[in-house]
């Protein structure tokens, strides 16, 4: 129930607005009762099709066996749909890429069904088909074997100790994408099919270099009708379901998706209806060729919106019928879902598959580019409300107040979405990386909140390794020494006693820091190294600038923009820790560096220990608007920035524009894994405790409002970032009025006013969480954000849940 | 009733054009510039592409638009709907735009001139609501005039009325743009002030605006001269003063025409500030006939970007509520002020002004940003320390005494004795797993404070100086956008009065929105030393029975209503706000009784807020010593707020329910 305010001033009350057609409700219902679960096939066609085509080059190899995959999967048309294309066997169940990891299928395949969140179920033949068959095969030969042998030991310890992680992308392969479906609503799959013959036609018969490119464009181009091939089967399998529909209406329904599929992808698209079908396609085929997350559908709003006007124009469609397109397209994205290890899993809890959908912002010319889908957009998120996909409003000084206001009526729904970025950071921050300038106005949100072009820009914006920066200081405190294991990679300056003043530690973090972004750097590059050579993507390539003209795929650098970046976390649990000692040990003089040293090893259990937290937890803390302690979070940042500045990627002078590092404090759900490795710190926060969220100050630290955690994070290196993450959280019946709606609208014009990048807001109650921790059945949909995503609450593990429950809570009433 | 209007505003080099909802909130907006130089056929084009625009950026169909305002700069006849002439676009003669805009747009239209628009919107719904003799004048690039007299838009008999910009000031004097000589606006508007100073740079005075405007008049404007002439520059001083002169002698002339209750003010040229405006205000008393001075009020407008766009909205909503009988506006007694000091409160500060006011000092207990329940939009709210009233159910107690006091709380304390140790005056004593203090021996020094390593023994109140808190206040101007701002609170700010009246004038010289939550209690010289400062009352109505406000308070309430009734009588505007304290004032006969007091207060009363009683206050009870006087009230069930606020409806009255966080919640 949401209580509004009337005109006359008198409380009124009104039922969630349930404007889905029977049919979007049915179908929701439908995916929502469903446990995921493990499907098999996937996993079986990709080892035949591996070994039928084992003399082949990778790219072909691969581009073969995705063939192999649409041309024999299961393809069902369920009743209702009116978008058609499923991802695996059954709804809600993750395939498998055997070709990317192996052995946590194997070893953890009994776990599966009794994780403490993210819970698969296994039928005894998939079972059978990973023990059996699959797992036998692949053992020894996957992409994460390989980068395991490469690794230097050095990273493998680093990543022991728990100041770098990366098995991401080792063990799951890239990802964080937007591919051009523009081009392809444009062109048609026969189009572009063409601009391959093209450039292959132009290639060298005998030089080296231009043979090796052969590979790649003849795999693009078996992909490429390998989709045309899959859409036709829908078009055949929607036939057959027809001349056995008794009901007439669905008969011509079904007629329909026919006619849809025959004519998208293979050729341009003309109506709303094959714009979002064609969409769809382009978007699951990626999903199945590789196994990575945040594939993201670009601006979503801008490339079907004038298939949507002309519909209306010519009177083939009405503004009803696109909005259960558009709710349609929600539940297949919804539907997409992949299984990772447990070890990865914990970094981002949820079954997040990170599928961005951008919305509003400006033309590439800098005028508002809102529009009728985006505020169709918005109701969808109202309507369906899912935790998939992630819905990116674009804001500037120029949006309209009444898109502002519809995004703050769908956030007060509490799923955290839309997040908001803000235009007037953004844009600078993509001009100053060398983006041109039509392209930076043109950018959208790839996984949670990073920035890239559409269709132009590499794998992996952000998303390469974790640098936990509070295991860092730990580390520097302890003379280079890892407490819990013993391990030291890089000796220290003596530990915290040693020191006589703050810039001294800090000189001594300083070369720590330095030592531990080479080493997450190096694990990029073996990383990158290994996913070039071992699991190219053709078709995902073919529709990434400039690929095709290139001959390359984008690990080679075929993309028009290659910057990345790695994902620092803890900034702020850092520079509360450097504020503590300044304040408490050399300022005032209150505590002893010795003290402190013995009640961080002793997890402040030791006698007067309590005491020494106390009067650290009690010093000034980032996300207050303090000038001096937001200025050390600052300082950590730009100095790891200096420091990734000087390295490149393994594409740097091969073509992309870029070629070298960012900063990104996006850290889905992983400050709880990385604060799980790390001790107790002069914050005063206890052993094990999760570290800061992105830029978000640590949990219950941040007592003065919003306006003043929104301005300390005002004081952050933001235009040096790829992507930059701050939550807050709203008690939902503060947004009940539109006054309340306004005032959110006016903190949301203050985040736009500050140049802040990212702010998403969770407005749940604290009662409701707890509530729903109690009694998850009653609360099935409940969606909450964390830290860049958005889940099921009911579905994430306990540790998490009282993560999201500690994060402060803001009134806005 | 249709619930939009469109307002759009031909100028010399734009085309905007706005939706407005019925509170005259921007909706949207569309500007284009390509109008220049275009023939009528051509602007009409541009119009009705705006037109479009807006609409769909606003996402409004024009059934739901109630009609279009056509503001044109030039000389037109309303009545008629045409233009006559522009002296920026001389294709324009006798062209009948209004019927060519209707039937183009479809919708009904109005035509006027910019200035009579804006005086439709600074009278109903601006600074001059509730005043029957409105002036509304504009200094800008021109200088013109707007007139409601009765309540009534006068458009004289030929509908050019209010040319004030051709008054002769000077006979012979300088050649003006109509062919005349002499005029005002041949000396004080935007295009004299530039054509004066080129004509003084190339006669050879020595000015700094030479350099700066590298030999180009189109670089010389009103900003220009003011910053070079607060340099010193005597050449920038003389122009701005004697443009000032120029214009108080208009202003003279209006006074004595017209003897309006309020000239509001506009344009440009006022952002100058008080080197413009004192010569003008020196000026209009020596120009004027003594009877006349302090017989009105000198305001800012309210709306001071897109007031035409705005302007001609709001002549829509004006032309349907005079047709379809709405209530009219009561007229409300003026309350004669001095003209300078309300005028006043439009001027920017000197640099002396501003230091000065820097540094008053004050006490407050509490700066907190992002408070949601004191006013409109997203505030900083400022906690005055000192109250004259003791009302028994205080949130906020630590907030009665003036003078600094300390605190603890006993949650936070960890009972570890740092405090025990460090206590000279052997106040406090470990007793198990708490702290006792003696109060009766404390000194206040305040080292426990200092050793307290859980901040349980906290300061509350410090005396600062008013620059250090604007400071803290505009650390959130991000925010301040829509109507936001700062909040006086406390405690009584009008116990500190020149404290008060330093934020406010620091902060509207920044342009923040103002307002003072208060008891009332307060000598009414303080009220009318702040009220030009101040955008909104917060005004606490505890009881209408005297006997009983002084049972419950400590004092009477006499004071109170009469300070609300001028409050009101002068056209502040005002929140009245109640707390509902079950067995105090919910009866009701008082709730009635209130009603219909604030109710018969008028227009200027915008809301009356109920707000219901809270505990939360109680730990700050115990932690100021005094836990035995908290006030363990029942709380006033829901259904109970609800049928009091619709009791208090019935009265006609816009009544709110206020959240439970009015006071500082409990740290």
């Amino acid at each position: 129930m949401i209580e509004t305010e009337t005109e006359n001033g008198t409380m009124t009350e009104t039922t969630a607005p349930t404007g889905c057609t029977t049919r979007v409700q049915r179908l929701r219902e439908r995916v929502l009762d469903t446990t995921p679960s493990v499907c098999a096939e996937r996993g079986l066609l990709v080892t035949e099709a591996y070994e039928m085509y084992a003399p082949d080059p990778p790219v072909l190899r691969r581009a073969k066996a995705l063939a192999h995959i649409l041309d024999h999967m299961t393809i069902r048309i369920d009743e209702g749909e009116l978008i058609v294309g499923n991802q695996a066997s059954a709804p809600r169940a993750a395939p498998l890429f055997p070709e990317c990891a192996i052995d946590f299928l194997v070893d953890e395949i009994d776990e599966f069904p009794h994780r403490r969140a993210d819970v698969y179920t296994v039928s005894p033949e998939v079972k059978q088909a990973i023990l059996g068959k699959i797992g036998p095969y692949w053992r020894g030969k996957t992409l994460y074997d390989r980068a395991k042998a490469m690794r230097p030991s050095e990273v493998n310890q680093a990543e022991q100790i728990g100041a770098v992680a990366g098995r991401g992308n080792i063990s799951s392969g890239d990802g964080h994408i937007i591919m051009n479906i523009p081009k392809v609503l444009r062109l048609g799959m026969t189009g572009i099919i063409e601009e391959v013959q093209t450039a292959s036609a132009a290639l060298s018969s005998y030089d080296a270099i231009e043979f090796g490119k052969r590979a790649f464009l003849e795999g693009s181009a078996i992909a490429l009708r390998a989709v045309i091939r899959f859409a036709e089967r829908y078009a055949a399998e929607a036939e057959r379901q027809a001349a056995g529909a008794s009901d007439a209406g669905r008969r011509s329904e079904l007629l329909r998706i026919a006619e849809v599929c025959r004519r998208v992808p293979v050729e341009p698209a003309r109506t709303f209806h094959e714009a979002v079908q064609c969409a769809w396609f382009v978007h699951l085929v990626s999903q199945i060729e590789s196994n990575g997350h945040s594939f993201s559908l670009g601006r979503f709003d801008q490339y079907t919106w004038p298939f949507y006007r002309a519909d209306l124009e010519a009177g083939r469609t009405t503004p009803q019928q696109a909005q259960e397109l558009l709710e349609l397209l929600w539940l297949k994205l919804f539907s997409i879902i992949k299984i990772r290890s447990w070890s990865h899993t914990r970094y981002g809890i949820g079954y997040p598959t990170y599928q961005n959908v951008t919305i509003g912002g400006q033309t590439n010319r800098g005028e508002d580019a809102t529009n009728d889908i985006s505020f169709m957009v918005l109701e969808t998120i109202r309507e369906t409300r899912l935790p998939q996909p992630n819905v990116s409003a674009r804001i500037h000084t120029g949006t309209p107040d009444h898109f502002l206001m519809e995004c703050a009526r769908t956030i007060r729904l509490g799923m955290g979405m839309p997040a908001i970025k803000n235009d007037e950071i953004i844009v600078p921050a993509l001009l100053e990386k060398g983006v041109r300038s039509e392209d930076a106005f043109d950018y959208a949100i790839v996984g949670c909140i990073e920035a890239a072009v559409p269709g132009k820009w590499g794998y992996r914006n952000t998303g390469m390794s974790f640098l936990n920066l509070l295991k860092v200081l730990e580390l520097t405190l302890n003379n280079g020494t890892d407490p819990a294991t013993g391990i030291q990679l890089l000796p220290g300056r003596g530990d915290l006693t040693a020191f006589d003043s703050i810039e001294a530690i800090y000189d001594a973090y300083r070369e720590q820091l330095r030592f531990y972004t080479r080493l997450s750097i190096e694990m990029d590059t073996v990383a990158d190294l290994c996913l070039e050579t071992m699991v190219p993507d053709a078709f995902c390539s073919a529709l990434v600038d400039d690929c095709i003209a290139r001959g390359k795929t984008i690990k080679e650098g075929g993309a028009v923009y290659d910057i990345i970046s790695g994902l620092q976390s803890g900034a702020a649990n850092v520079a509360d820790s450097f504020m503590a000692l300044k304040t408490r040990v050399f300022d005032e003089k209150a505590l002893t560096a010795s003290q402190v040293l013995e009640s961080m090893a002793a997890d402040f259990q030791n006698p007067g220990g309590e005491l020494v937290r106390q009067r650290l937890l009690h010093a000034p803390k980032y996300g207050n608007d303090l000038a001096e302690v937001d200025a050390f979070a600052a300082r950590v940042l730009n100095e790891y920035l200096a420091e990734a500045s000087r390295y490149h990627h393994t594409r740097y002078g091969r073509g992309p524009i870029g070629g070298g590092y960012a900063g990104s404090t996006s850290n889905i759900s992983a400050n709880v894994p990385l604060g799980a490795s790390v001790g107790a710190t002069p914050d005063g926060r206890r052993a094990g405790e999760p570290i800061n969220e992105g830029v978000s100050p640590v949990h219950g630290c941040d007592t003065g409002g919003p306006t003043k955690v929104l301005c300390s994070a005002a004081r952050l290196p933001t235009i040096k970032s790829i992507a930059q993450l701050l939550n807050l959280r709203l008690s939902p019946g503060s947004l009940a009025s539109e006054e309340g709606l306004r005032r959110l609208v006016a903190l949301l014009k203050g985040f736009r006013n500050l140049k802040l990048w990212h702010v998403q807001f969770n407005t749940v109650s604290t009662e409701a969480l707890l509530d729903a921790q109690r009694h998850p059945e009653k609360y099935r949909d409940l969606v909450v954000r964390v830290a860049g995503y958005s889940a099921l609450f009911v579905t994430l593990d306990k540790a998490t849940q009282d993560d999201i429950i500690r994060r402060t809570s803001h009134d806005l009433s | 009733m249709k619930p939009y209007a469109i307002g759009i505003d031909v100028g010399g080099t734009k085309i905007a054009t706005g939706v407005l909802d019925r509170s005259l909130n921007l909706v949207s907006v569309h500007v284009s510039k390509e109008h220049a130089g275009q023939l009528p056929a051509q602007v009409v084009d541009t119009i009705e592409r705006g037109y479009r625009a807006v609409l769909e950026q606003a996402r409004i169909s024009a059934d739901e638009v109630a009609g279009v305002g056509l503001s044109f700069a030039g000389h037109t006849n309303g009545r008629r709907g045409v233009v006559l002439t522009s002296s920026n676009m001389p294709e324009w003669d006798q062209v009948p735009l209004r019927d060519i805009v209707s039937k183009r747009l479809n919708q009904h239209v109005l035509l006027d001139n910019d200035t009579n628009l804006a005086v439709v919107a600074e009278h109903r719904y601006g600074a001059g609501r509730g005043a029957d003799d409105v002036v509304y004048v504009t200094f800008s690039t021109g200088v013109g005039m707007g007139i409601i007299v009765g309540g009534k838009l006068y458009q004289g008999y030929t509908g050019t009325a209010g040319e004030i910009g051709h008054t002769v000031v000077e006979t012979d004097g300088r050649r003006c743009s109509c062919g005349k000589r002499g005029c005002l606006m041949a000396y004080a508007c935007g295009i004299a002030l530039r054509n004066r100073a080129w004509e003084r740079i190339q006669s050879g005075e020595e000015t700094e605006l030479r350099d700066l405007c590298w030999d180009d008049p189109q670089l010389i404007n009103g900003e220009l001269i003011c910053e070079v002439a607060s340099r010193g520059d005597p050449v920038a001083q003389d122009l701005i003063i004697s443009t000032g002169r120029y214009l108080g002698i208009a202003l003279s002339t209006i006074v004595q025409v017209l003897n309006p209750e309020l000239i509001v003010i506009g344009g440009g040229l006022t952002n100058i500030g008080s080197m413009l405006l004192d010569p003008c205000i020196e000026s209009l008393r020596q120009n004027i006939h003594p009877v006349l001075w302090g017989a009105g009020r000198i305001v800012p407008g309210r709306f001071q970007a897109n007031v035409s766009v705005i302007g001609g909205a709001a002549a829509v909503f004006s032309e349907i509520e005079s047709g379809e009988g709405a209530a009219q506006i009561q007229y409300v007694a003026p309350v004669p002020l001095d003209w300078t000091a309300a005028a006043r409160a439009a001027l920017p500060l000197t640099d002396e002004d501003r230091s000065a006011l820097e540094r008053v000092e004050g006490t407050v207990f509490d700066v907190q940003r992002y408070s949601l329940d004191d006013g409109p939009g997203l505030r900083t709210a400022v906690f005055f320390k000192g109250c004259p009233l003791r009302c028994a159910w205080c949130s906020n107690p630590e907030s009665q005494q003036v003078r600094p006091e300390l605190l603890l709380f006993a949650a936070s304390c960890l009972a570890c004795g740092a405090c025990v140790e460090t206590c000279a005056a052997e106040g406090r004593t470990l007793a198990g797993d708490h702290i006792e203090w003696d109060r009766r021996v404390c000194t206040r020094c305040g080292e426990c404070v200092r050793t307290c390593p859980a901040q349980a023994t906290t300061w509350s109140g410090r005396r600062q100086p008013a620059g250090e808190i604007l400071s803290e206040v505009l650390r959130d101007a991000a925010f301040y956008e829509d109507g936001g701002g700062l909040t006086l609170t406390g405690g009584e700010p009008l116990l500190q009065p020149a404290f008060a009246e330093a934020l406010l004038r620091l902060a509207k010289a920044k342009h923040l929105g103002t307002a003072i939550e208060t008891t009332g209690n307060a000598p009414w010289e303080i009220f009318e030393s702040l009220y030009p400062y101040l955008d909104l009352w917060l005004y606490d109505l505890k009881h209408m029975d005297s006997h009983a406000h002084h049972n419950w308070t400590g004092l009477g309430n006499e004071l109170i209503l009469s300070n609300l009734r001028k409050l009101a009588a002068l056209g502040a505007p005002i929140c009245v706000r109640m707390p509902l304290i079950p067995g105090v004032n919910v009866s009701d006969d008082n709730l009635r009784r209130t009603a219909e007091f604030v109710a018969q207060l008028g227009p200027a009363v915008r809301s009356l807020d109920l707000l219901p009683y809270h505990k939360l206050a109680r730990a700050k009870y115990e932690a100021l010593g005094c836990g035995g006087k908290w006030w363990d009230a029942e709380l006033m069930p829901d259904d109970q707020v609800q049928s009091a606020a619709k009791l208090m409806r019935s009265y006609n009255l816009t009544v709110r329910i206020v959240g439970d966080r009015s006071g500082k919640e409990t740290p």
